[in-house]
Parts: C-alpha cells; structure tokens; sequence
C-alpha cells in the first residue's frame, strides 16, 4: 500500500484514459505529457496497468508500505528515497517501509512517478484517470492510499538504454497546423498569431490559457468537437488550448492545432513563460 | 454516390462529417448505423451539424470515403418515438431574460409562453459530463451570448445563440439562464448513463416554485418518475 503522506501541489492518478465515453461528454483524460508518460511504461511496464502519477509542479510525499520499484519521468524534480537523492528516468528499488519524496521541478511542470505494479481501484469508465465528478476527486489528498500490487522483485526490467530526450521541456516553439476554422481569420489575423509571442496566462489539466493581440470577433457558432491540441480563439482575446480534460465540446474558433508531439512541449510550459508558434503548412 | 456532407480531417483517426444544415433531426440514425457498420470506429460523436467519428487507429481519406460511400444517408432516417415531459421552473431569480429584453415584462411572458409550447430535441451530450445540447429553438427566439461567464447553477436550462443547454453541475457559461430543471438526465454511476437518449424529443412542463422543491425532494430520495411518452 502507498500512503499520501502529502499530496504536493496537484498529484493525480492518470493511465491511458477513458475513451468511448465522449457521447455522454466526458473526455479522455490521461497523462498531459504523453511522451514522458510512454517513457515511464517503457521502463516499467505491465501488461494491465500503465497507471502513473502526474505531478504539477511539486511532487507527493509518500509512505511506500511494501517493497516496490518505481521511476521518475518528465520534467526534472528533485527525488529523495529516505534522504538519499535519486536520478530521474532510473528505476530503483524501494525497500518496505521507505518515505519516498518528490520536491520541486527543475524547470518544466509535470512529473511522472511511475510503480512496478498494478495500481488497483475503482475504474469508473474503464479508466482510473481522476476527473471529477466521474471519479469523487480530482487529485490526491492527504492521507489517500492506494494499493499498489507490485510485481516480484524478480521481475524483470528491460535495460533501462533509452534514448530518453530531455529537450522538448524547454523548447519554446510550438509546432502547429491549421485549425478547421483557420480560414475564418483574415490573412492579416493569420500572420500575426503566427509571428507573435504568445504568453501562457494560465493552465490545468483542462487547458492552457495564451494570451495573444489578434482581435475577431466570432459569428455564433455552433458547439463543434474539441480534441486535446486544438486552438481555440475566445470573443475576448486570448487563446485556449484544449488539453487531457478538455470539455469534449465547445463554442469557440478552431483556428489551429497542436501536433501529439508539440503538445507534450505545451503541457511543459509553466505560466508566465512565452513561446511562438510554427507552422509549415500555411 | 455523391456524399451529403463535406469531410473535415481533425487528426489521422478524427474526421468530421459536416452538413449543410445545421440542427439535422436524422444525423442520430445516420451515426449510429455508421458505428455499426465503418470498421475500426471506437466513438461516433454527434454534434448539432457534424457527426465525428474516432477510430482505433490512423485510417486514410481514401478509405474512409470508400466506407462511408457503401451507406445511403437517405435510407437511415427514423422518426424520434421517445418524448419527455421534463420539470422547469422558469427564471423569476436571476432575470437574464429581463436584463436580455431590457426590462419589458411582457417580452419575458411572450418568450416564456413560446418557450413551454415548443418540442426540443436531444442533439448531445458534450461540454461537461451529462451536459445536454437542444435543437429545436426556432430563429426568432435565438439568444445572444453574454459577453461574461456567470456562475451557472446545477439543474439550470440557458440559451446560446439557437442551442438550448442543460447544466449537470455547477459551472461557468455565457448562455442566457432561462430557469432550472429539477431532474438528473443522466446518472453517471448508472451503465447505461444516459435516461434521456440523444434523438429523444423533450417537452418542458412548466412548474413552480413548491413544485419544483418537491420534486427535488423525490429525487434526492430516488422517488421521482420520469414521464414519457412512447409514439
């Protein structure tokens, strides 16, 4: 058993999602970066459980109650087994009784701890990602426990030679492609979202805020299918970028989108911090 | 065969048929037959104009028309046989339709009365989970967005330009509350979630206020019927 001894700031149990529910409005969710996500079920993977925690900014404390490997993916943060600092993308082996301690990121926002072991619990909708209301809370709180049924020791872990990349965290250009309602913007409109700087204003698990000059003021549209990666500009001037638990619908011009791989770059960017965007296609 | 729509691309395994006419009653037949009979659908997606269908992994252009084309739109159209008589307590609080028809009383009563005698139709659910999207608001009654977000209650019924919305929960929104409905529409802990199916008619009823507190009652104590109507 693992006992949140404390949650940090946003910790949430996450896995590949609950897809198929989008008809009844309830999106997919899943890890935000998805590339650090596959890089922690490659180091530690299990035939019926890729569940992680997601980690924002500052990771958990955590009573490990049973032995059981784990490893940390994602953006760098500080990692502390029983006051001994540990690297990041490195399985380790947790003894019985350990307090493991995730601290601050580096740089980046989100980290992924990843256990060798099925993490069992309710899966509403096939899926144990918290969303609230389908699961009754959006993240850990303080003295949740889960229980882990960890893998034998004798296990084996694939040589953990990956070619893991690191450099996406920081990047701060956005590969993106046009949006299906791209071609509503004037070409002036166009090349300014283009060619500005665009500042994350605020973000979640649902979406990231960017702050942007381009000013259009939108016929009524109808609610229209929003998928994690689109861009979409509000009446008021800003963009939202649709992420993990984005509403599965929504209102607002579709006027770009983020490529999977680019996504993970966004899902990286803390607020305040400015990126561009590029796109080869307009 | 000639396609009745036209093909929006969202991601290697997201495309969107889209309509000429919005607020289309038969795209509910149509999408079902599709996820009956494309291969490799995981989801179909109804929205007010577009049925989107998600696959289980990358499926070409090409493809996809070849699927689509062995389908005759025409031939999957059914009349709706479900009608719900849905509780609604009309707004006499939050006055958005006042504010909205800057004050004249009667412009309300007018919108009110239209409002009860009119059959909507369950286009989707999207936005938030249980969050139910109407078709069925005739042009002239169409409401113009706010240009802030409100603090929108559970329960509440609002207004987006011709889309009629039902709130699941508590959220913020730029609709025009028009009043609030007692009754879940779908329970999430319950397979299937949905009571009320998209394709369904609704027909609100009015209620007021001592009504509308007892059948909060009956459903908190899980005592409420649901009226319907098989045609």
């Amino acid at each position: 058993m693992i006992r949140v001894l404390d949650p940090g700031f946003f910790t949430s149990m996450q896995d590949a999602g609950r897809k198929g529910f989008r008809h009844l409005g309830v999106p997919v969710s899943g890890a935000m970066d998805q590339y650090a996500f596959a890089v922690a079920n490659a180091l530690l993977p299990h035939p019926n459980d890729q569940c992680v925690l997601e980690c924002t900014y500052h990771g958990p404390t955590l009573a490990l109650e049973k032995s059981v490997r784990f490893v940390v993916t994602g953006a760098p943060i500080s990692i502390d087994l029983d006051g001994e600092p540990l690297r990041m993308n490195t399985v380790y082996l947790a003894t019985a009784g350990s307090i493991l301690r995730l601290g601050k990121v580096k740089k980046g926002v989100r980290s992924y701890l990843r256990f060798s072991g099925e993490l069992l619990g309710p899966k509403p909708m096939g899926s144990a990602s918290m969303f609230y209301p389908i699961t009754p809370h959006n993240r850990l709180r303080k003295n949740d426990t889960i229980e882990c049924n960890a893998l034998p020791q004798k296990h084996s872990i694939p040589n953990a030679r990956m070619n893991i990349q690191q450099e996406y965290i920081t990047r701060e250009i956005i590969d993106v492609n046009p949006g299906p309602d791209w071609n509503e913007l004037s070409p002036d409109s166009q090349k300014q979202l283009l060619n500005e700087t665009h500042r994350v204003e605020g973000q979640n698990r649902m979406g990231y805020r960017l702050s942007t000059a381009v000013d259009f003021s939108a016929p009524q549209l109808l609610s229209q299918v929003v998928i994690p990666g689109m861009i979409q500009l509000t009446p008021g001037k800003k963009l939202l970028v649709a992420t993990a638990d984005c509403q599965v619908t929504g209102g607002y011009l579709q006027v770009l989108q983020i490529s999977p791989p680019a996504l993970n770059v966004l899902v990286q960017k803390p607020e305040h911090c400015t990126l561009t965007f590029r796109s080869k296609q307009t | 065969m000639s396609l009745p729509f036209k093909l929006l691309q969202l991601s290697p395994s997201i495309y969107s048929l889209c309509f000429e006419s919005s607020f289309d009653s038969d795209l509910h037949h149509y999408a079902a037959v599709l996820k009956k009979s494309i291969p490799k659908v995981e989801e179909v997606l109804c929205t007010f104009d577009r049925v989107t269908l998600f696959f289980t992994e990358d499926v070409t252009k090409a493809e996809l028309v070849g699927a689509l084309s062995t389908i005759d739109y025409q031939k999957t159209a059914v009349a709706p046989c479900v009608v719900w008589e849905i509780p609604l307590y009309f707004d006499t609080e939050y006055k958005d339709l006042l504010t909205y028809f800057q004050g004249d009383q009667n412009a309300v009563i007018r919108y009110q009365e239209r409002f009860f005698s009119l059959q909507f139709r369950l286009s989707f659910y999207g936005f938030l989970p249980g969050f139910g999207y109407l078709s069925g608001l005739p042009t002239s009654m169409h409401l113009d967005r706010k240009q802030n977000p409100v603090g929108i209650a559970k329960g509440d019924v609002a207004i987006g330009g011709g889309q009629v919305g039902v709130y699941p929960q508590a959220s913020p929104g730029g609709w025009q509350r028009i009043g609030n409905c007692p009754v879940p529409w779908m329970d999430l802990r319950q397979d299937p979630s949905a009571r009320i199916k998209p394709g369904d008619s609704i027909r609100f009823v009015a209620v007021d206020e001592a009504d509308f507190h007892a059948i909060a009652l009956q459903v908190k104590n899980n005592q409420y019927h649901f009226k319907k109507e098989i045609k």
